[in-house]
């Protein structure tokens, strides 16, 4: 199942996927439980003229960083060579938002989208554990070393190594393709066409609550 | 680890290489604290770095 994994995180200038942007990419590929690429850029966009004070606070990311970074198209060129080359599974945390962006950012530069299986270990985490689920209180819970959170590449080996944690303690195939959401939030703006949804409600000591 | 920069540093690869050096490592001192540039592939407009994290560590 994990033999060949692509793990991947974004940050964005904003929440929306068709016209925020993303501003920092990361992404390791794992073969046969090796890493064999690793990739880690800030993200140039000339038309945004200044990153807000918020998402400075969340990522770290300033806007003079933004200015020096790499240019959009050939940061996607490089992210989409890491996953071709064989049906690597995409994982994510809360992989709706990293894959939706994605999705619009390929369509935009590249005028197609992407067809890879992927997991999302924030749906595992619902369905295996109690509230809160964020990668930070997550890698806690597992004892994983996650400094700065919200840094792309931190973020991505955090995933990496949750998921492998998980794994061990029970199979994840069956989350294979499966986008979990809250019942009170809907399901996501944009899924893969190959997405399973279904609803889902955090746990809080043991009890549902929507 | 693979990761780039904007072209207007770029430029300055072959204008200006100590410039070049210097802008390149104020930019991963700032953004990837801890990694330190290894090499530079201009062609490819590739940085690669190498983690120095868990080598502070080290005593």
């Amino acid at each position: 199942m994990l033999n060949d994994v692509t793990v991947f995180d974004f940050e964005t200038s904003g929440l929306d996927p068709e016209n925020d942007r993303v501003i920092e990419m990361a992404a390791i590929r794992i073969r046969g439980g090796q890493i064999v690429g690793e990739f880690s850029v800030i993200v140039n966009h000339p038309d945004i003229e200044e990153l807000p004070d918020k998402i400075t606070e969340i990522t770290g990311i300033t806007t003079a960083m933004m200015r020096s970074g790499m240019q959009e198209r050939m940061a996607f060129q490089i992210l989409n060579r890491m996953m071709m080359g064989g049906d690597t599974l995409l994982v994510a945390h809360n992989a709706a938002f990293d894959l939706a962006f994605l999705h619009f950012s390929l369509q935009r530069l590249a005028g197609r989208s992407f067809s890879n299986r992927f997991i999302d270990t924030l749906t595992i985490c619902r369905e295996r554990h109690t509230y809160p689920h964020k990668l930070e209180n997550m890698c806690e819970r597992y004892g994983i070393a996650l400094n700065d959170a919200h840094r792309a590449l931190n973020d991505v080996y955090g995933c990496w190594n949750l998921l492998q944690r998980m794994h061990e303690e029970e199979a994840v195939d069956v989350f294979l393709n499966r986008l979990g959401y809250l019942r009170k939030y809907g399901p996501p703006q944009w899924s893969p066409p190959h997405a399973e949804l279904f609803v889902t409600d955090n746990r809080y000591d043991n009890k549902r609550i929507s | 680890m693979q990761s780039g920069i904007c072209e207007r540093i770029w430029q300055l690869y072959k204008d200006d290489p100590e410039k070049f050096k210097a802008e390149v490592t104020v930019y991963f001192a700032l953004g990837y604290p801890g990694w330190r540039v290894v090499r530079t592939n201009y062609a490819k407009r590739i940085i690669y770095l190498r983690d120095e994290r868990k080598r502070s560590l080290d005593i």
